[in-house]
């Protein structure tokens, strides 16, 4: 244990290094002398993987083990396709059929070859006949780790070089497609390259291939992922790699200038789908059993959400997205085993929170539908009103008509734009709420009466929301006057008697709610629980979700650069539509 | 000679679904040039409200006899429910991405329809639901063919749907308006045609295609989940793009071939398992050799 304290250390150590070394890299202006750093770094990484590849298994349970080597995989794959849809700006969905080209490619060879070559590996020099005389059982095992590593590496790289075969293949035709053909057809190759897997006898067809040789480790998990890290800053910096930008940017510009752009996609595409063949080779000796329905075009999808949060083009956002959504499914499982004990007080404390967006995110959403229906409604009567022959339009039909609808529909910040007073005293009552069934949940009321207490608080909630918002908007705009004792004349800021109204109004509705949820809290919690509990895997309905807010709030993704927001802001020409 | 016209009567009963999938990729296409992946998930959900239509007007063991009010409620409600889901789905998600670049719309969609998938599959659950058969089954031969009554239902609902489209799209004033956006979205929106009206019911209608299509998919299939829209939803996009994609004459034929195609896979005794790998097949060739399809013209693209 200390050892592997002390092997995890060294490896920290040989991280700092490499940063040290990046620094210098950048720094270093001969020529000679990056070449010197690029190396150094490079033996220093692979030196501190080994050193994290010897020790961390030890410190660390094996739940925690898969999750790392799963995050490196995904790390590979989010960075080769942020090659191909990020940088060369050609949006490919077919990027799990290259990765099974891989996976069957490097699995087939380890099993076969792998087997065959045991024969002669046994005659390298650090495994020769003598070996056995060595007599420590750990002594063996590096040289023979050192042999099968050979064996493994040959198998990554056929692998790789497979799928871009393969991505060659497909790239040909299909690069002459652009924006939602290319997509399509990507797609469809994906689907093609499962469908003849799945019907190849040697490699298990539709049953699968079972006991791969389980090969993988960190070590190559993270040297491959660090490689098409490397790969890709440097792609970004050469002239391929420009030249892929170019044609991303406007392919008739980059065309005009001399830039071969069939070429210079294809190439984007072999190097992409080489990335995922290794990326698939890893999880093939990872999993140590292949099969074709791992490879559906979902597995695509989950690669281009990682590259679509991370900001396509943004080799760093890539990466950490790829992070971000390989950690989030175990985070999840956590917060659905949280979700299933809700009737615990104290799960219930914890989660109380979250329970709060739900149900404010649930309200605006109903509220929206709400205002969408009253708006068609509005709508139909107004027209009904012209159509038969009826006067000026009544005001609030018109009024209603006008309204615009919030942009974002149901997303939390922007329904409640322009109703500042009813988010503070929403936020305030909600907030009032579950103070008082906490309140009763956890330590149980002396004496009150449950309704008084739930209603008190519900209105000293929300008489606080309005009075703590007004206060602090009345301090952003000073101009709206800030006493706001003049009463109810529309000024924006203080407590008017209108908004006292209001209050007055909703106080009832606070008690209804109120005496509901009494009566009804325990078994409604009792009735999530099991909702809860037997909610199937939640990530991909989460996954599509976050997509979808991303592109209507951020289509660039996080970390998605100035350049690239040009070329998502492109062309209102091209999609030929207007508003 | 009859194993072919059995097989050329299977096709087109597949066909024919397809192709009102197709009809609802195309539509969209026309108008704003946007592949809507998430039509082949409202196609499911048009299945599971058949399914729970029957199930609350009582069919949910299927009939005695065949009962038009209670089979044609249940069609009903289904497709209300799903133009009310596309209406939503481009209002929520479509509408506010009209001025954003092709793929993020694309994007946007994928999302929608891994939203649809995967929401369906916690609403619904996973489960392979069997479906009720909501008209008694009958068997027929003629000519040599043996069916149920249940492939002669889909043709006959088909071509009416089909015929009333066409109706809709060339004979009316709405559609004179869809096409005349399909053709130029600013231009018509110029000339005061409410583009966003025309786009919202262009929504409408294509899903209750879908949803139409959904039901009989389900009853001549028998079995229904939520991920059952992925592979009819691919083909018939294929279906649409073999047609030229954006026409609506080009999406009918379109269905009608591939399922023909899938059917002759059968035919020519390749395994089944090859039937989507030759679809995609297909679908490259057309790509390559004739992208805007069979019945398209090809512009070339300005700059």
């Amino acid at each position: 244990m200390t050892l592997a304290w002390l092997l995890a250390l060294g490896g920290a150590f040989g991280v700092a290094l490499v940063v040290l070394f990046t620094l210098w890299h950048d720094r270093a202006a001969q020529p000679g002398k990056r070449l010197a750093t690029a190396g150094a770094g490079w033996a220093a990484l692979l030196g501190s993987l080994v050193l994290f590849d010897l020790s961390v298994p030890y410190l660390v349970n094996s739940y925690i083990w898969q999750i790392i080597i799963k995050v490196g995989i995904y790390i590979t794959l989010a960075v080769s396709l942020n090659i191909i849809n990020g940088i060369a700006g050609q949006f490919s969905m077919g990027h799990a059929g290259f990765m099974a080209v891989g996976a069957y490619t490097a699995a087939y060879l380890t099993m076969t070859l792998g087997a065959r070559a045991e024969g002669w590996v046994r005659w390298l020099p650090w495994n020769g006949p003598w070996a056995a005389f060595a007599g420590s059982s750990a002594l063996a095992s590096l040289p023979h780790g050192i042999s099968t590593g050979i064996i493994f590496l040959i198998a990554l790289l056929a692998g790789g070089l497979a799928a871009a075969l393969a991505g060659y293949l497909v790239g040909i035709p299909s690069l002459r497609l652009r924006g939602d053909y290319l997509a399509i057809v990507t797609l469809g190759f994906g689907e093609i390259i499962r469908n003849l897997i799945a019907n190849v006898d040697v490699i298990g067809a539709s049953r699968g291939l079972p006991a791969v040789p389980h090969y993988s480790n960190l070590f190559w998990v993270y040297s491959m992922a660090a490689l098409v890290i490397f790969v890709s800053y440097r792609l970004l910096a050469s002239a391929p790699g420009r030249a892929m930008l170019a044609v991303r940017e406007d392919e008739v510009a980059a065309a005009a200038m001399g830039i071969d752009t069939t070429r210079t996609k294809i190439q984007a595409f072999a190097i992409g789908t080489f990335f995922a063949g290794i990326a698939g080779a890893l999880l093939g000796h990872h999993f140590e059993y292949l099969h074709p329905d791992y490879f559906k075009f979902d597995k695509s999808f989950e690669v281009i959400i990682m590259v679509v949060l991370g900001g396509m083009g943004s080799v760093s956002g890539a990466a950490v997205a790829a992070v971000v959504l390989a950690i989030a499914p175990e985070a999840l499982r956590y917060a659905k085993d949280l979700l299933g004990n809700l009737t615990e007080p104290a799960v219930l404390f914890a989660t109380a929170p979250f329970i709060l967006f739900a149900l404010l995110f649930l309200a605006l959403f109903a509220a929206d539908i709400a205002r969408l229906i009253g708006r068609g409604a509005a709508r139909f009567a107004s027209a009904v009103h012209v159509r038969t022959g009826g006067g000026p339009v009544h005001a609030d039909i018109a009024r209603l008509r006008s309204r615009p609808m919030t942009r974002w529909t149901g997303l939390i910040p922007a329904a409640f734009s322009g109703r500042p007073a009813l988010r503070d005293a929403g936020l305030g009552g909600v907030l009032g709420l579950f103070a008082a069934i906490l309140h009763r949940g956890l330590i149980g009321a002396g004496g009150i009466s449950p309704r008084i207490e739930y209603w008190t608080l519900t209105l000293v909630g929300m008489a606080a929301g309005l009075l703590i918002g007004s206060r602090a908007r009345g301090r952003t705009a000073p101009a709206a006057g800030a006493s706001g004792a003049a009463g109810g004349d529309g000024s924006k800021a203080g407590l008017g008697y209108r908004r006292l109204a209001a209050v007055g109004m909703l106080a009832p509705l606070g008690f209804l709610i109120a005496s509901v949820l009494e009566l009804q809290a325990p078994a409604f919690l009792e009735r999530m629980s099991v909702v809860f509990r037997n909610l199937p895997d939640p990530r991909m309905v989460l996954y599509s979700m976050m997509l979808i807010a991303l592109m209507l709030t951020r289509p660039t993704g996080l970390f998605g650069s100035a350049e690239i927001r040009t070329w998502w802001r492109e062309k209102r020409g091209r999609t030929g539509v207007a508003r | 000679m009859s194993d072919l016209l059995q097989h050329l009567f299977n096709g087109v009963t597949t066909g024919c679904i397809l192709a009102l999938i197709a009809l609802g990729y195309t539509m969209v296409y026309g108008v704003l040039k946007l592949i809507n992946f998430a039509h082949s998930d409202v196609f499911m959900v048009g299945a599971f409200m058949g399914y729970y239509g029957a199930h609350s007007l009582g069919l949910g063991k299927g009939a005695e006899r065949f009962d038009p009010l209670r089979v044609g409620l249940i069609f009903l409600l289904s497709m209300a429910a799903c133009g009310l889901l596309g209406f939503l789905n481009e209002k929520i998600a479509y509408r506010p991405l009209r001025h954003s670049n092709r793929i993020t719309s694309l994007i946007t969609a994928i999302g929608v329809s891994f939203f649809l998938e995967f929401g369906g599959q916690m609403v619904f659950t996973a489960n392979y639901r069997s479906f009720p058969e909501i008209i008694p089954k009958t068997h027929l031969s003629f000519l040599g063919i043996e069916a149920t009554n249940y492939p002669v239902i889909i043709l006959v609902t088909a071509v009416a749907l089909m015929a009333a489209l066409s109706y809709i799209v060339y004979f009316t004033r709405f559609g004179r308006a869809m096409r005349a956006v399909s053709y130029s979205f600013e231009t018509a929106s110029l000339m005061g045609i409410p583009t966003d009206r025309v786009v919202s019911i262009t929504f409408v209608i294509g899903s209750t295609l879908a949803a139409a299509g959904g039901v009989l998919y389900a009853l001549n299939y028998g079995e229904i989940n939520p991920l059952m829209g992925v592979m009819p939803g691919l083909k018939s996009f294929v279906a649409a793009v073999l047609g030229g994609i954006g026409i609506v004459p080009g999406a009918m034929l379109g269905g009608l071939l591939i399922g023909l195609c899938d059917e002759f896979v059968v035919y020519f005794g390749l395994p089944s398992s090859y039937q989507s790998a030759i679809t995609f097949t297909i679908l490259i060739l057309v790509l390559l050799f004739r992208p805007a399809g069979l019945l398209g013209k090809h512009e070339p693209e300005k700059v």
